[in-house]
């Protein structure tokens, strides 16, 4: 038991959750984002909550941002100098020699964080079996060293080939460029991954070194300003991988944070499948922009070790959330074969949906189902009023073009976007052998319960779970985040008793490593060790990862046989097949997990009334394909099992049941909306 | 009931076979053997028609998508309808049947049934490390006839009903110098077709058969009409274009355009090559369809509709279109000239297109041996990547696959170093002189395989060594693709076309590709971008000086 608060700085809003332990009570706040000076809005958002003595109580401030991400996407980062092995300063520009692009000859890649005149190259060699090649020249670096400070260069990467292998030379020079004089930031590609693949290896270090002043200083005055509030607990920021590091790590290795934005609301997932005992279901967070979707096995959302942003890679953990540009607000257009599309461009906060009568034209997917009736009458919350002529006449300025009524529009513009959100889930899903149809679909976010109902009909998942606060779901999973830190070893080891026994000794010295990183003022109640191996069949290159979920101390103790056979049922699953060559275990991964204590409950919230002048609208049905009525419920007067239709309402999001399902709400607020036809099969 | 099928459902029937082609290609990818698959990704997957029509296609290279079609209707032709059942599989590599390229691209299709009826046919094409043949990796620049370059899989049939025909894998297997990874890579490619079987058929049973068929043809028109929009764009009339090849010999086209037809005429071409340097006709279509694709519409969409307006007219017995038997193993460097000849002919029609001469080889270089470490027979296959043309617009693009591959990787030195044996010294910007201009040739690259093993050999087929790329309004011409050995005792060797050149530890193969065309007078090119290419050692003083004009 811990009172903590959670602030999540978004695109529009900085979102703000607190629980507080002594009366089990859960507050939740928004505001408008300050783009230029984020931590204004954090600020203001705890300061407008809290008083002095309140935050003086608080055990954890937990933090999602993307004041990282936001140095990347405008290249506001510092004046990063690297150093490499001779031979190989044209790696960030040569990159692979792909083309994001494939039939747009003219496509360019984005431009190198590091100009060529300070990329310099070193007279040194390891080999890919660890020994050295040619040694250190200790004049090479004092002469590099003076030429990065003369250009005024303020973080250093040292990117060398193989040193995933052997990071001798990249530890003695970042001790070198100390004793030299280099006062700034280093990034060593060897502490930054460990994994090969020089030009995926090496761009991560660069954008490590290109965040870091910035990320550094951003977190430094978060801190010191909460201090000042007299805020006395841990500070904490999500991960990209999941989980959650400290400020002062996150200050050591902010690259692990630049995916982190859609984590947390697969935190939230995770948390709530792990209450239903672990059951496995997919996640439709739908914003006004976005659609973020996350699977969720075991208890956890999925980990993948490579991620791609603006065109880099990122030889990172990232927590596997797609995201397509559907959202409420995306809108709707006829392309140039006159064909609807849907997204991704979006109205925004403004106008906002034209229905907002904010001054918005096109129709949006909100405008589409607010005309349908399945936002009910269209009395917010916030106390906005929608307004349908508003709605029909941005409809009818595409439906005209193409002869459809803006009925069929508004029909249209659903279908496309839940069919677009069903392949994303797909995507993610069938990828890796999983049936969508054996999982449940938790909907959130502002738009998720609306659209739940037709992304479940498009892929015959039965069940739909809406969780409590389910517009503000993704703040309440930034409080339950664990600390978590990770650390992965490229090795190529054929499978065996004795390489067993090598992994081992790896994975000594990778929890050492992370044992090191961790620094927590708070009585730490248990420290779960869990071990994956990337795996493959010789010859392959891709791996599947394998957990070994029943290792939690940190050494591999099943036998070589059982690891096997482990590794042989999950390959069958996901590709259908299994070979018949030796089996090669490629990378360790170690992770330690500090679970944060667990929150008690589901928190009460007092719930504002969301306002509607009747209690049953003419809605459309896609069920039937006509107009059927629906009666219109509040959720938090929802008392036994009712059939659909109808339109469930709540202050911060809508729920559409067609016809054919019904509802109920469990003991811990959650609605679970189930369909009866594939219930009676 | 006779239902008019909205836009809206046709749009999202498309979208989810693209969907599965994509998954189509994971699939393929992720449990692949050989690194020109896995990595390289040298292999497409496509959705066709049940009548062999390209409904969709997976990403990689574009020049493989309008491949997996004709596959498909080499199938129709030599099978009757009672012979092609659900859960067969099908395979062809014959590039005068269906096969399109040469022996070592396999392409395999399976029918996907809704009941009784086919639907549909997935596709998949991939580059297979060694099927026999001559010389290691099936690509010999020595060959004659198509029998010295690998086992021909005339149009087969390799499972029926699901069940694989034993005796068929065994001859393929046992044809191979690296079984394991033809083995691998062969069910990799049977996991990629099967994932999309699966997915279409759930598609067609959602939204009915009838709704499939019909929106999937719906599609096509839209991909015609998208196509004749944009021929409507460029300037009625007939282009007359022409290049030469590195051996001397002249190549021509003439392209007429009409607001419903884009006809490339390659008639009086060379005759074929006595050696492997000829390409099928249906491989000098998708060069045709590539420029077309260029010129017209750079969108994602690309089915049979989108081709409809182009013919392709070449003679009979042509290195565009030559008589078995005919070795073809280095199709692609013949592909890529027509293709480089048509694009030089008609980028000019769309001024914002324009560009000059790319270093526009696959540059394919094939290298093999025992492993030091493991004893263990390797070859590894790569194209290299090279500068591409400067155009009005700016600079060319550095180091980038040519136009023939699209969303394709390079083997990273440190795999190379851990799987390959072979050490790579260097991999930088090629510093070269050559495609200076107001905007510069985009830069090739300077490469080195050091080798460490034993009974090691480099085979190589480059073109654009000779004849440069070309460079527009005043610009200067790129520079060459080409290959240096340098052996122990320091003594250089230099090639372009070689095969099987065998090499001791410690030799080093030192692959330069070239820099693209130039674009304007390199004595108009900005003050500040010189200064900047100076400042990062792009160009030298003396080059500053010489080509640009330029005194600080």
């Amino acid at each position: 038991m811990a009172s903590r608060i959670g602030v999540d700085i978004g695109g529009t809003f900085t979102d703000f959750i607190m629980y507080n332990e002594r009366d089990n009570s859960i507050t939740i706040d928004k505001i408008p984002t300050t783009p230029l000076e984020p931590q204004k809005a954090v600020i203001e958002v705890v300061k407008r909550n809290l008083n002095e003595q309140k935050i003086k109580e608080i055990d954890f401030f937990l933090h999602g941002t993307t004041v990282g991400l936001n140095a990347l996407l405008e290249r506001k980062g510092s004046k990063v100098g690297m150093l490499c092995t001779k031979g190989f300063r044209d790696v960030i520009e040569i990159r692979r020699g792909d083309r994001d692009e494939m039939y747009n000859l003219f496509w360019q890649p984005s431009e190198p964080l590091v100009p060529r005149y300070l990329r310099l190259e070193l007279n040194e060699r390891m080999f890919a079996s660890g020994d050295v090649h040619i040694s250190l020249n200790e004049d090479e670096i004092k002469k590099a060293c003076k030429y990065f400070i003369k250009e005024g260069v303020t973080s250093i990467a040292v990117c060398l080939i193989n040193s995933y292998a052997n990071n001798d030379h990249e530890k003695k020079i970042e001790k070198l460029l100390r004793k030299f004089g280099f006062e700034g930031y280093i990034s060593l590609s060897s502490v930054v991954s460990g994994e090969y693949r020089e030009y995926e290896r090496t761009t991560t270090t660069v954008i490590d070194s290109f965040v870091k002043a910035r990320m550094s200083n951003y977190l430094n005055n978060l801190r010191n300003e909460l201090k000042s509030l007299g805020f006395k607990g841990n500070f904490l920021v999500t991960r990209s991988g999941s989980g959650s590091m400290t400020f002062d790590e996150a200050e050591e290795r902010p690259f692990e944070t630049i995916m982190s934005g859609p984590v947390a609301g697969a935190e939230g997932a995770g948390e709530l499948s792990r209450t239903f005992k672990n059951i496995n279901m997919v996640t439709a967070d739908v914003g006004g922009t976005s659609f973020d979707t996350c699977l969720i096995l075991d208890g956890r959302p999925q980990i993948q070790f490579e991620g791609r942003i603006v065109g880099l890679p990122i030889q990172s953990p990232w927590v596997d959330v797609r995201s397509i540009g559907a959202g409420g607000g995306s809108i709707a257009y006829l392309d140039e074969g006159s064909l609807l599309r849907s997204g991704p461009r979006s109205s925004g906060a403004q106008p906002g949906p034209a229905c907002y009568g904010r001054g918005g034209v096109e129709p949006t997917t909100t405008d589409a189902a607010f005309y349908l009736g399945m936002l009910g009458e269209g009395n917010l919350a916030s106390g906005l009023k929608l307004k349908k002529d508003l709605a029909e006449n941005a409809l009818k300025s595409v439906g005209s073009k193409i002869n459809l009524s803006a009925f069929e529009v508004a029909k249209g513009i659903l279908k496309i976007s839940s069919a677009n959100m069903a392949d994303a889930i797909r995507e993610i899903t069938i990828e890796q052998g999983i049936d969508p149809r054996e999982l449940k679909l938790l909907a959130f976010g502002g738009a998720g319960p609306l659209m739940s109902n037709l992304i479940a009909k498009e892929l015959d998942i039965k069940e739909i779970i809406i969780p409590p606060f389910s517009g503000n779901f993704s703040a309440w999973g930034l409080l339950g985040a664990d600390l978590l830190q990770m650390t992965a070893q490229t090795k190529i080891l054929r499978l065996s008793q004795e390489s067993l026994d090598q992994c081992n000794t790896i994975l000594d010295r990778l929890f050492q490593d992370l044992e090191d990183r961790q620094k927590i003022n708070f009585k730490i109640l248990e420290k779960i060790k869990e071990i994956s191996l990337d795996m493959r069949w010789m010859g392959q290159e891709h791996t599947i990862t394998l957990k070994l979920i029943d290792e939690k101390n940190g050494k591999i103790t099943c036998n070589v046989d059982k690891i096997k056979e482990m590794f042989v049922n999950d390959y069958e699953k996901t590709f259908g097949s299994k070979l018949d060559t030796v089996i090669e275990i490629v990378s360790i991964r170690a992770s330690l997990r500090v679970p944060l204590p667990r929150k008690t409950g589901s928190g009460k919230i007092n719930e504002e009334l969301a306002i509607s002048a009747n209690d049953k609208i003419k809605c459309y049905s896609f069920d039937s394909d006509q107009l059927e009525e629906f009666q219109i419920i509040q959720r938090s007067q929802i008392d036994k099992e009712f059939s659909g239709p109808a339109i469930i309402l709540e202050s911060t999001a809508v729920t559409y049941v067609d016809k054919n399902y019904i509802v109920n709400k469990d003991k811990m607020d959650h609605l679970i909306i189930t369909d009866t036809k594939m219930k009676n099969e | 009931m006779a239902k008019k099928i909205d836009p809206i459902t046709v749009e999202i029937i498309q979208s989810s076979l693209q969907a599965a082609c994509d998954e189509m290609f994971i699939a393929m990818r992720k449990t692949a053997m050989s690194s020109i698959i896995y990595e390289v990704l040298d292999f497409g997957t496509a959705v066709t028609d049940s009548n062999g029509n390209i409904a969709a296609s997976g990403a990689g290279i574009p020049a493989f998508i309008a491949m997996c079609d004709k596959a498909v209707q080499a199938v129709l032709k030599k099978f009757d309808d009672k012979d092609i059942n659900p859960g067969d599989i099908f395979a062809t590599n014959d590039p005068y049947n269906g096969g399109v390229t040469h022996l070592n691209d396999v392409i395999v299709v399976m029918p996907v049934f809704s009941g009784k009826k086919r639907i549909a046919w997935t596709a998949n094409i991939a580059h297979w490390p060694d099927l026999g043949g001559m010389a290691p990796g099936g690509i010999s620049a020595d060959a004659t006839e198509i029998f010295q370059e690998g086992l021909q899989l005339p149009v087969i049939k390799l499972f029926n009903q699901g069940k694989p025909i034993q005796s068929v894998i065994d001859i393929i297997i046992s044809n191979s110098r690296v079984p394991q990874y033809t083995k691998g890579d062969m069910w990799a490619a049977i996991a990629s077709i099967r994932v999309g079987e699966k997915r279409i058929k759930d598609i067609s049973e959602k939204y009915g058969r009838d709704t499939f068929e019909k929106s999937v043809d719906l599609f096509m028109e839209y991909g015609e009409n998208s196509s004749l929009d944009s021929l409507k764009k460029l300037k009625n009339g007939t282009y007359y274009g022409e290049d030469y090849l590195d051996n001397g010999k002249k190549i021509q086209v003439k392209v007429t355009i009409t607001n419903k037809e884009f006809i490339v005429d390659l008639r009086n071409n060379p005759v074929q090559d006595t050696g492997p340097n000829n390409a099928s006709y249906d491989g000098t279509v998708v060069s045709a369809q590539m420029a077309f694709k260029g010129v017209t519409s750079s969108d994602f969409i690309c089915n049979a509709g989108t081709f409809r307006p182009l013919k392709v007219i070449c003679d009979e017995g042509s290195m565009f279109n030559p008589i078995r038997p005919a070795a073809q193993g280095i199709y692609y460097e013949t592909d890529i000239r027509s293709y480089d000849l048509i694009w030089k002919t008609i980028s000019h029609l769309n001024p914002d297109k324009s560009t000059a001469g790319s270093f526009a080889s696959i540059c394919g270089t094939f290298m093999g041996g025992t492993h030091p470490d493991t004893n263990e027979p390797f070859i590894i296959i790569e194209p290299q990547i090279g500068g591409w043309g400067a155009s009005a617009a700016g600079d060319g693009m550095s180091a980038n696959f040519s136009a023939f591959h699209g969303d394709t990787f390079n083997t990273p030195a440190e795999i190379h170093e851990a799987r390959h044996g072979l050490y790579v010294n260097q991999m930088r910007l090629n510093n070269q002189e050559g495609g200076e201009g107001k905007f510069n040739g985009g830069k090739g690259i300077i490469m080195d395989y050091r080798v460490r093993s034993k009974n090691a050999w480099v085979s190589v087929a480059y073109t654009r060594s000779k004849t440069l790329p070309w460079s527009l309004n005043k610009g200067r011409e790129g520079s060459a693709n080409y290959i240096e050995v340098i052996r122990k005792n320091k003594k250089i060797e230099k090639y372009s076309v070689v095969t099987g050149l065998g090499l001791e530890p410690g030799d080093i193969v030192r692959i330069y590709t070239g820099n693209g065309g130039g674009f304007g007078d390199p004595k108009k090119r900005n003050k500040e971008m010189i200064k900047s290419d100076l400042l990062n050692q792009y160009i030298t003083k003396e080059q500053a000086k010489k080509y640009y004009g330029y005194k600080k």
